[in-house]
């Protein structure tokens, strides 16, 4: 089952990060990171939140991270994990994700 | 040719408090724009976003997105008891019984229906999305 998250918060419980990591579980899979939740992807951030980043890159899945909400918080591309995509359209790579590929979809 | 495919996106938040109309918009943009069909289901507080005259001097133009989803296609249904809640619509029937859902306050293009027409809605989708209400 092919699963994409789309986050968009960054306060998570460490019971909602666990429970949100879980949905991205293999190659094939999808996260893509909007809104404040680029945050997350930064490899200083020390939120329960920087279990849903790690556990999808080990696991293959593909992250990308939005471009415009990068800027727009100062945050550099080289601030964040490798293995991160930063995308100039990630509403569009979401939306063929979501209605061409995925199984299962959870927007957070 | 993309097979056209549903994509219903219930809002439940308010505009400009945070990012999810925000999201939202951009998101059901692009899903048209890629020859997808789009219904949204404005429920709670995001019947808010269906206020006419808005002026978001400093914030993302939701009311602005919200008619540009409508002249491109989507149908924006909102929550009729949450509408009349909130000052919208008067929740009256009119003479003939039916509904009254006349509003100057209410942007052109918004349909008003109730969570059973939002769960007809879903009936329809390829996929549904949810975005704030938290």
């Amino acid at each position: 089952m092919k699963s994409c998250v789309l986050l968009m918060k960054v306060a998570c419980t460490e019971g909602e990060s666990w429970r949100i990591g879980e949905a991205i579980r293999e190659k094939g899979d999808a996260l893509f990171l909007l809104g404040d939740a680029v945050a997350i992807g930064r490899k200083e951030f020390r939120g329960h939140a920087s279990s849903i980043v790690s556990a999808a890159l080990n696991r293959g899945a593909k992250v990308s991270a939005s471009a415009r909400d990068l800027r727009a918080r100062g945050i550099e591309a080289s601030e964040l994990h490798n293995g991160i995509g930063v995308v100039e359209d990630i509403e569009g790579d979401f939306i063929d994700m979501t209605m061409m590929h995925a199984d299962r979809v959870i927007a957070w | 040719m993309v097979e056209q495919k549903t994509l219903t996106i219930m809002l439940a938040s308010a505009p400009f408090g945070n990012q999810y109309a925000d999201h939202m918009c951009r998101v059901a943009l692009r899903a048209l724009d890629k020859g997808h069909a789009v219904e949204i289901f404005l429920y709670g507080d995001a019947v808010h976003a269906q206020m006419n005259n808005q002026s978001p001097k400093l914030f993302f133009p939701v009311g602005e997105r919200l008619k540009e989803l409508i002249g491109k296609g989507a149908k924006v249904y909102s929550c009729e008891i949450c509408s009349v809640a909130r000052g919208y619509i008067s929740g009256q029937l009119k003479p003939d019984g039916k509904k009254d859902y006349s509003s100057t306050k209410v942007m052109d293009g918004v349909q008003f229906t109730t969570i059973f027409g939002f769960v007809e809605s879903l009936a329809r989708a390829e996929k549904v999305l949810s975005f704030g209400g938290g």
